[in-house]
């Protein structure tokens, strides 16, 4: 499904308990569209990452607010493509679930693809000078890299 | 009705693994061989023959898996117990896999215990825990009797960098397979 960019963004906790910071002003160029990853519920999302001719390009994250009464944003970390979402790994509720099967190469792809979402999130923060949001990026990507090992 | 994803903080690591140690990779390469000569972030295939001749992909049960042939068959085993005790969470394992011959990140030197084949990330109801966690999850921890009955450790269990959903064949369990 075709998803809307959008920077409607709440506060919430994150996976790891702490609170996920709202994207920089101005990250991406709206609109931006892009086919919502499998493993993601039929909710409205926010991509944070590059925009290419209104589509959602390269590593980034996908954002979805929950709705009233839940307490956590999910996250979808990977890489897009011409919109169409590749690798990746969502986190909700401080667990992971790889686009994946049970093979290992695959599931340590798609979790290098997530890491290098997170890490693309981090450096648009960094360049907005945003360094609390940059530093949470950043260690979701380690986290991210060393879940497999 | 037991949800098995619920987080449940992670216990003291000096009540699991009871009588069992994580292998270094200078125990599995004495026992096992050198997987191959060279490793990089990416999963490799075995290039010793010894090893890559007994790497089989069966399947344990849940699902299949490409692992060294006694560790295969020591999960089938495992599973086989899981299901006969709690068929409900038996239907809810998956794996994010056994086999691969990679570095540990952040590492030019460590080498994965995945490159033999011998350790095994569990997935449940398709979650994996994220890497130093403090929790696991309820799936998880009802498993690790099961696997340390059976000489695997549980990196759970680990003092530090916590792998909740990670399982290796223990020192014990690894000295007597022979390939």
């Amino acid at each position: 499904m075709i998803r809307l960019f959008s920077f409607a963004l709440l506060l919430a906790a994150t996976l790891t308990g702490g609170a996920v910071p709202r994207p920089p002003s101005g990250a991406g160029t709206g609109p931006c569209t892009y086919t919502r990853p499998s493993r993601l519920p039929d909710m409205r999302g926010s991509w944070i990452g590059a925009c290419r001719a209104g589509r959602a390009e390269g590593p980034g994250v996908i954002r979805v607010a929950p709705g009233t009464g839940a307490s956590a944003p999910l996250l979808w970390f990977g890489i897009m493509t011409g919109g169409r979402a590749g690798l990746g790994v969502v986190a909700r509720e401080g667990l992971y679930y790889p686009d994946a099967g049970d093979d290992r190469a695959a599931n340590v792809r798609a979790f290098a693809a997530a890491a290098r979402g997170a890490r693309e999130t981090a450096r648009l923060f960094r360049t907005k000078g945003n360094a609390a949001s940059a530093r949470f990026y950043e260690d979701q990507a380690v986290r991210l890299e060393r879940t497999l090992d | 009705m037991v949800n098995y994803t619920d987080r449940l903080p992670l216990p003291d690591p000096t009540t699991v693994n009871i009588g069992l140690a994580s292998p270094h990779n200078s125990l599995l390469k004495s026992r096992l061989g050198a997987p191959r000569n060279s490793f990089s972030d990416d999963c490799q295939p075995a290039t010793d023959r010894r090893l890559a001749a007994a790497v089989v992909t069966e399947n344990v049960g849940p699902f299949r898996v490409t692992g060294l042939r006694p560790a295969v068959a020591s999960l089938r085993t495992i599973f086989d117990e899981v299901r006969r005790d709690h068929p409900d969470l038996y239907g809810k394992l998956g794996t994010a896999g056994m086999m691969c011959c990679r570095l540990v990140r952040g590492s030019r030197t460590s080498i994965s215990n995945h490159s033999w084949g011998t350790a095994i990330d569990m997935k449940i109801d398709g979650a994996l825990v994220p890497w130093r966690a403090d929790y696991a999850i309820v799936g998880l921890m009802m498993l690790v009797p099961y696997f340390n009955r059976h000489g695997w450790f549980w990196g759970g269990g680990y003092r530090r960098s916590k792998d909740a959903h990670h399982f290796e064949c223990g020192t014990d369990l690894v000295s007597g397979f022979t390939i």
